[in-house]
C-alpha cells in the first residue's frame, strides 16, 4: 500500500475514534453506546417505514377506480398487482417487527445485567419510550389505512365476475392477516413497556391512537358484510373454506381490538402489583429503571 | 494436498474479560444502529418514489420488490444479531465471580 493512502486510512480511523465524523463510532471497552439507544433508533426507523407504508396504502386508495374500473381489465390488473406488491411488503414488515420484538424482549429479560455494564441515563430511557409510543401510533394508523383500503376494494369489486374472485379473496385474506398482526403487536406493546416502566403513565393513550383504533374497528365492521357477500357469490368449495377462515380472522381481529381496549382500560386503573406481566418476572425485583432515583 | 500454513501468533491483549464482553455488546448495538439506518434509507427510497409525478406502475412494483428484498436481508441479519446478543449475555452471566449471592446470580436460579 502506498504511504499516502495508508496515511489517509489512518486519519480516517483517527477521525472515527475521536468522534469527529458522522460515521458510527467504533466500539471501545468504555463506550457508553447502549443497546437501548440502538433499539430506540431501530424502532424509530421502523416507525418511519410503517408511516411510509401507510402513505402507500393511502396513495393506492386514490388509484382505486370507481365502479366502472372493474370493466377495464388492464387497469384493474395493474391495481391488483400494486395491491399484491404492497401486501408482500407488509408481510416482510410484519416479520421484521416480530424479530425486533423478540430482540427487545431479550434485552428486557436481561435488563439488570445490561444496566450494570451500561447504566441507563434518562435521555436513553425517554428516547426508548418516545420511540415505542411513536411506533404504536404508526402501527395503528397503518392498520386503519389497510382496512379502509380493503373496505373500498371489496365495495368496488363486490359485483366482480367469478374469474377475479380467487385473487380478490386471496388479497382480502392477506390484508386481514397483516392487520391482525399489526393489532397483535400494538396489543403487545403495553406488556413490553410495562416491563420497562413502573409508572402507569404510558397506558394513558394518546387521543390520536384511540381514534385510529376506533376507525379501524369501524372499517372491520364495514368489511364483514362485504366479505360475507363475497363468500355467498363464491361457488367453489375450496374457496368457501377459505372464506370461512377469512371470516373467522375478521372476528378474531375484532376480539384482538376489544382485548386491546380492555387491557388499556384495566392497566390504567390497576395497581402495579396486579399487572400480570410483572408478576414472577426477574424485572419485578426493583430492577426496573426509575428516573427519579438518579 | 498441502496443509494450511497457520502463522505462529501469540495474541496479547490488555483488555479484561469484562471489557471484551462490553465491547461485544457495544458492537451489537452499533450493528443494530446500522440496520436502523438501512431501514431509514428504504423508507426514504419509497417516499422519494411516492413524490415522483410521472412514474410507471412497473417502476413502483420494482421499487417495492427491492424494498422487500432489503427487508428480508435485514431480518436475517437481525436474527443473527439476536443470537450474538444471547451468547454475549450468557458470557456476561458466567463471568460473575461474586463471593456472595449477587442480584445476577439470584436471577439465574
Amino acid at each position: 500500500m502506498k504511504n499516502s493512502s495508508k496515511t489517509s486510512l489512518l486519519s480516517r480511523y483517527d477521525k472515527l475514534r475521536s468522534g469527529n465524523s458522522t460515521a458510527l463510532p467504533l466500539p471501545s471497552p468504555n463506550h457508553a453506546y447502549t443497546l437501548h439507544q440502538s433499539v430506540a433508533a431501530a424502532i424509530s426507523a421502523l416507525s418511519s417505514l410503517i408511516q411510509t407504508q401507510k402513505k402507500q396504502f393511502d396513495a393506492l386508495r386514490q388509484l382505486l377506480p370507481s365502479q366502472q374500473l372493474a370493466a377495464r381489465d388492464a387497469e384493474t390488473d395493474s391495481f391488483f398487482c400494486c395491491y399484491h406488491s404492497l401486501l408482500n411488503s407488509a408481510a416482510s414488515l410484519h416479520l421484521l417487527l416480530s424479530q425486533q420484538f423478540s430482540f427487545i424482549r431479550t434485552i428486557l429479560e436481561h435488563h439488570s445485567v445490561l444496566s450494570d455494564a451500561f447504566p441507563l441515563s434518562p435521555p436513553d430511557w425517554n428516547g426508548l419510550q418516545a420511540a415505542l409510543s411513536e411506533m404504536e401510533a404508526a402501527m395503528l394508523s397503518l392498520a386503519e389505512s389497510m382496512l379502509a383500503t380493503l373496505a373500498n376494494v371489496l365495495r368496488a369489486f363486490n359485483n366482480e365476475q367469478y374469474s377475479r374472485l380467487p385473487k380478490l379473496s386471496h388479497l382480502t385474506a392477506a390484508s386481514l392477516q397483516s392487520c391482525e398482526g399489526l393489532l397483535y403487536f400494538t396489543a403487545e406493546l403495553p406488556l413490553v413497556t410495562g416491563k420497562l416502566h413502573s409508572s402507569s403513565e404510558y397506558f394513558s393513550w394518546a387521543d390520536s391512537n384511540r381514534a385510529s383504533l376506533q376507525n379501524a374497528s369501524a372499517a372491520i365492521i364495514q368489511i364483514e358484510p362485504l366479505a360475507v357477500s363475497l363468500w355467498l357469490q363464491n361457488l367453489s368449495p375450496s374457496l368457501q373454506l377459505h372464506h370461512r377462515k377469512l371470516l373467522r380472522r375478521v372476528k378474531r381481529l375484532i376480539s384482538v381490538a376489544a382485548a386491546y381496549k380492555a387491557s388499556e382500560l384495566n392497566s390504567s386503573a390497576a395497581p402495579l402489583a396486579q399487572k400480570p406481566w410483572l408478576n414472577g418476572s426477574a424485572l419485578n425485583k426493583q430492577t426496573i429503571f426509575d428516573p427519579q432515583k438518579l | 494436498m498441502s496443509l494450511p500454513d497457520i502463522p505462529n501468533s501469540t495474541p496479547h491483549s490488555a483488555l479484561t474479560r469484562q471489557e471484551v464482553i462490553n465491547m461485544l455488546i457495544s458492537s451489537i448495538a452499533l450493528e443494530e444502529t446500522s440496520l436502523s439506518r438501512l431501514i431509514n434509507a428504504e423508507s426514504d427510497k419509497i417516499q422519494y418514489v411516492l413524490k415522483m409525478s410521472d412514474i410507471r406502475i412497473d417502476d413502483i412494483l420494482q421499487v417495492n420488490r427491492s424494498v422487500e428484498r432489503m427487508l428480508r436481508s435485514i431480518i436475517k441479519n437481525q436474527m443473527l444479531l439476536q443470537f450474538k446478543l444471547e451468547d454475549a449475555l450468557e458470557l456476561q452471566k458466567s463471568s460473575c465471580h461474586c463471593e456472595e449471592d449477587c442480584e445476577h446470580c439470584q436471577h439465574e436460579e
